[in-house]
C-alpha cells in the first residue's frame, strides 16, 4: 500500500489530494474479493481430509473462508475510521450505506468462492489462472485511479462491472466526503445492473457447487 | 466384557427388534435402508485433473471405471447392530462411505432416518496447531454438535480421552493413541442415533479399548442403531445380531453372525491355502533341484522337514528314501478295527500302515506325522519316543505299525505322512508325504486346530 501512495502521488503525479485515504477508501473492499477468492479457490482441496472423512454441508468450507476475510475488512475498516478521524473526515455523514454494501458485496464474493473453490476440485490448475484474472480485474475497476480519468467509451464497460459500483460507493463513504466535488453517485440504471450481476453471480455460483458437491469425495 | 453385557447380548440375540407387522418399508422401522446402490469410481490415468489437460484433448483426462458396490439392498432396523465383514476391496467402507453421505451413489438411493455419526477416521479433523481443548469444540462442531452442548459434555469427553493433563497443548505434540483417543472420545459423544464405526475399535491401550467397547454396548443397551466395519471376526461375532459378508462389491451372504462369520472364515481358508500352494510350488521345484544336482540317493530330515513346509495344502504324495524299505498301505480304523473315511471329536481311533523291508535296518524308527492344511505340523510321534526298540530287521521282514489316538482335533482336514527312517534320525528308508487324508467333522462351537474341550462358567464376584 505504501508503494501504491509513493507511486501515484510522487511518479504517477495524479494531482489527487491525499492519495492514500483515496486509494484505501476502494482497496479494502477489493482485498476482501481478492483475498476470499484466490484463497477460497484451494480450500476445497486443502481441507481433503475433512471432505474425505466426515459428512457435513460442503459449502461451509468455502463460506468460512469469506466469513473470515469479511471480519478481516471490518477490522480494517476500524482501523481506517480512526485514521480518518484524526484527518477530519466526516466519514459518518454517509455511513449508512455501509450495511447495505457490505452485504451486496459478501453475496458477489461468496457467489465467486463457491464457483472458484467448486471448480478447482476438477481442474487444479485453475487456482493460477484465477490469479491473473482477479489481476486484471484489479486494474479493470477504479482503485487506484479515479474513474473520472477513464475515457468516456471505456466507463459504460466499467458499469457493468459490479465492483465499480461497490468500490466508488466505498470511496463516496469515506474520501469523497471531503471533496464533495467528487461525489458520484451512480444512476438506478447502474445500481439496477450492479444488483443484478451479483444476484446472478451468486446464484451461479451455489448452483454450480451443490452440482458438483456430491462428488468431491471421490474427485479429491 | 462384563457378565451384564453378555447377558445383555444374549437376550438380544435371541429377540431381535422386530414389528409385529414384519413390514420394513414402515418410515419408523428402518434406520438406514439401502436400496439397488451401485457405486463406481472412475480412476485417473493422470495425477490430477487440469483445465490445461482438458483444453488441449477437448475432454476430460481418460479413466477406468472400477465397479465397488453392484446393486446392493438391505435394510438396518432400528436397535440394529449390523457388521459388514469382506476380504479388502470388497466395498465395505464404501458402503459405509455412502450411508454417511459422504459418497452418493450412482444408482439407487441410501435412506437414512435420524442423526449419524461416523466413526471412519479418528481425529480428522483436528488442527495440528490447536490445542487439545480448541479441537474438541471444532471436531464436535464439524460431526453435528451445537456449542452449548460441547460446553456441557466437555469434561466428559476430556475424562474419557484421558487427557487432562495434555488438553491445553497442541495436538501435534500429542502421540498418535493420544491423537485417536481424543478422535474417539468426541465422536463417541456427539451421541447420534445411528453410529458408523470402521475399524476403529483398537484405540489405545488394553484399558482405552476396554472402555470403548463399553461404550458400544451402552450405545447397544439404548436401542441406537449400529453398523460395524471390521476384519475382527471375534469382536463382530459378539456385538452385531446380523452380519453382511460382502464379496467384490455385491451381497454374498447376510444373517445371523456365527453363519455369516464362519462362512467368511472358510472362504479366507481358501484363499489362504490357494495362495500358499501357488508360492510353495516353487520353492519346492527349487528343493528338489538341489536334491537331484547333487545327486543324492539318500534325502535327510532336514530336506524332508523343509519339503514338508513346503506342500502346503497339497496332498500329492510324494515319497523319499533309501528304498530299504517300503510303506505299502496306510488305513483309518474305528475302536473296532473297521477302516473309516472320517472321524469326528473324542473318537477313538487307530492310524495303521505296512512296511516291508528291502534290505537289513538296524533299529528302524517307524513314525507319523499330521499336519493340518497350512502345514503346521498339529501331531508328531514315533517308536522312539514311545520307547520301543525293534532291533534289528531283515530282508523280506514285514512289519505292521499301530497309532491308537483319540481324536482331540478341531473339524476340518488334516494330512498323516507315515516314514520308517534309519536310527540317525536324519535319514529314511522311506517317507510318504500326506499318504492319508484324515477327515475331523466340523462342529461349530469353538474355533483354532486344538479342541480343549472347556466347561465353561461365568459367576458373580462383587
Amino acid at each position: 500500500m505504501l508503494v501504491y501512495t509513493f507511486v501515484f502521488s510522487f511518479v504517477m503525479r495524479l494531482g489527487i489530494k491525499d492519495y492514500a485515504v483515496f486509494l484505501i477508501s476502494a482497496l479494502l473492499s477489493w482485498n476482501f474479493l481478492a483475498n476470499s477468492v484466490s484463497y477460497g479457490a484451494n480450500c476445497i482441496v486443502a481441507n481433503s481430509n475433512l471432505v474425505n472423512k466426515i459428512y457435513f454441508p460442503r459449502e461451509i468450507i468455502p463460506l468460512s473462508v469469506v466469513f473470515a476475510n469479511l471480519f478481516n475488512f471490518i477490522l480494517e475498516m476500524t482501523a481506517l475510521v480512526i485514521v480518518l478521524i484524526f484527518l477530519g473526515y466526516d466519514f459518518y455523514i454517509y455511513l449508512y450505506w455501509l450495511p447495505v454494501l457490505i452485504i451486496v458485496e459478501f453475496f458477489l464474493v461468496a457467489g465467486l468462492t463457491l464457483l472458484v473453490s467448486a471448480l478447482n476440485v476438477f481442474f487444479r490448475d485453475l487456482s493460477h489462472l484465477i490469479n491473473i484474472l482477479i489481476m486484471i480485474w484489479f486494474f479493470g475497476t477504479p482503485i487506484i485511479y479515479p474513474i473520472n480519468m477513464v475515457p468516456e467509451r471505456f466507463q459504460a464497460i466499467l458499469r457493468y462491472n459490479p465492483m465499480t459500483t461497490i468500490t466508488s460507493m466505498f470511496r463516496n463513504m469515506f474520501y469523497n466526503v471531503k471533496y464533495p466535488e467528487n461525489l458520484m453517485w451512480p444512476d438506478w440504471k447502474v445500481i439496477v445492473i450492479t444488483l443484478a450481476v451479483v444476484a446472478i453471480i451468486f446464484m451461479l455460483g451455489y448452483f454450480i457447487f451443490k452440482r458438483l458437491e456430491p462428488r468431491f469425495a471421490e474427485e479429491i | 466384557m462384563t457378565e451384564e453385557n453378555i447377558k445383555d447380548l444374549k437376550e438380544r440375540k435371541e429377540n431381535p427388534i422386530t414389528n409385529s407387522s414384519g413390514q420394513l418399508r414402515d418410515v419408523n422401522d428402518y434406520a438406514v435402508s439401502v436400496r439397488n446402490v451401485t457405486k463406481r469410481y472412475r480412476i485417473h490415468y493422470e495425477k490430477n485433473p487440469s483445465l490445461k489437460e482438458t483444453i488441449i484433448h477437448l475432454r476430460r483426462t481418460k479413466f477406468i471405471e472400477f465397479l465397488a458396490l453392484d446393486d446392493v439392498s438391505f435394510d438396518v432396523k432400528r436397535g440394529e447392530t449390523l457388521g459388514i465383514i469382506g476380504p479388502n476391496g470388497s466395498g465395505k467402507s464404501t458402503m459405509l462411505k455412502l450411508i454417511s453421505r459422504i459418497l452418493r451413489p450412482n444408482k439407487g438411493e441410501v435412506l437414512v432416518n435420524g442423526t449419524i455419526s461416523a466413526l471412519l477416521e479418528l481425529g480428522a479433523g483436528f488442527h495440528p496447531d490447536l490445542t487439545g481443548r480448541e479441537n474438541i469444540f471444532i471436531n464436535a462442531a464439524i460431526l453435528g454438535m451445537k456449542r452449548r452442548d460441547v460446553e456441557k459434555k466437555f469434561s466428559e469427553i476430556v475424562a474419557f480421552s484421558e487427557l487432562e493433563k495434555f488438553i491445553d497443548m497442541p495436538v501435534k505434540n500429542y502421540s498418535s493413541g493420544m491423537y485417536m483417543r481424543l478422535g474417539f472420545s468426541v465422536a463417541i459423544n456427539v451421541n447420534p442415533d445411528i453410529l458408523l464405526v470402521d475399524e476403529v475399535l483398537a484405540v489405545g491401550d488394553q484399558s482405552f479399548q476396554a472402555k470403548c467397547y463399553k461404550v458400544i454396548y451402552d450405545f447397544i443397551k439404548q436401542g441406537k442403531t449400529i453398523i460395524i466395519v471390521s476384519h475382527d471376526l471375534g469382536t463382530i461375532q459378539d456385538l452385531c445380531n446380523r452380519v453382511i459378508f460382502l464379496k467384490n462389491g455385491k451381497i454374498e451372504q447376510i444373517g445371523g453372525p456365527v453363519a455369516v462369520v464362519s462362512s467368511y472364515r472358510e472362504f479366507v481358508e481358501n484363499i489362504e491355502m490357494e495362495r500358499a500352494h501357488e508360492q510353495q510350488k516353487d520353492e519346492r521345484k527349487k528343493i528338489f533341484q538341489t536334491i537331484i544336482e547333487n545327486n543324492q540317493k539318500v534325502i535327510s530330515g532336514e530336506d524332508i522337514d523343509r519339503l514338508a513346509a513346503t506342500n502346503l495344502g497339497s496332498n500329492i504324495i510324494n515319497r523319499f528314501g533309501s528304498g530299504d524299505a517300503e510303506i505299502t498301505d496306510i488305513r483309518l480304523l474305528d475302536s473296532k478295527g473297521q477302516q473309516i473315511d472320517y472321524c469326528k471329536y473324542g473318537d477313538e481311533i487307530s492310524i495303521e500302515f505296512d512296511a516291508v523291508f528291502k534290505a537289513e535296518v538296524e533299529d528302524p524308527i517307524f513314525g507319523i506325522r499330521i499336519v493340518d492344511f497350512k502345514g503346521n505340523t498339529v501331531y508328531g510321534t514315533n517308536n522312539r519316543l514311545n520307547n520301543i526298540t525293534v532291533g534289528v530287521l531283515k530282508q523280506g521282514d514285514k512289519i505292521k505299525v499301530v497309532f491308537k489316538n483319540k481324536i482331540v482335533l478341531m473339524g476340518g482336514v488334516y494330512y498323516v505322512s507315515p516314514s520308517v527312517g534309519y536310527k540317525d534320525f536324519r535319514t529314511y528308508c522311506d517317507w510318504v508325504n500326506n499318504m492319508l487324508t484324515l477327515n475331523v467333522i466340523k462342529h461349530n462351537k469353538a474355533e483354532g486346530i486344538a479342541d480343549l474341550n472347556t466347561n465353561m462358567s461365568i459367576h458373580r464376584s462383587n
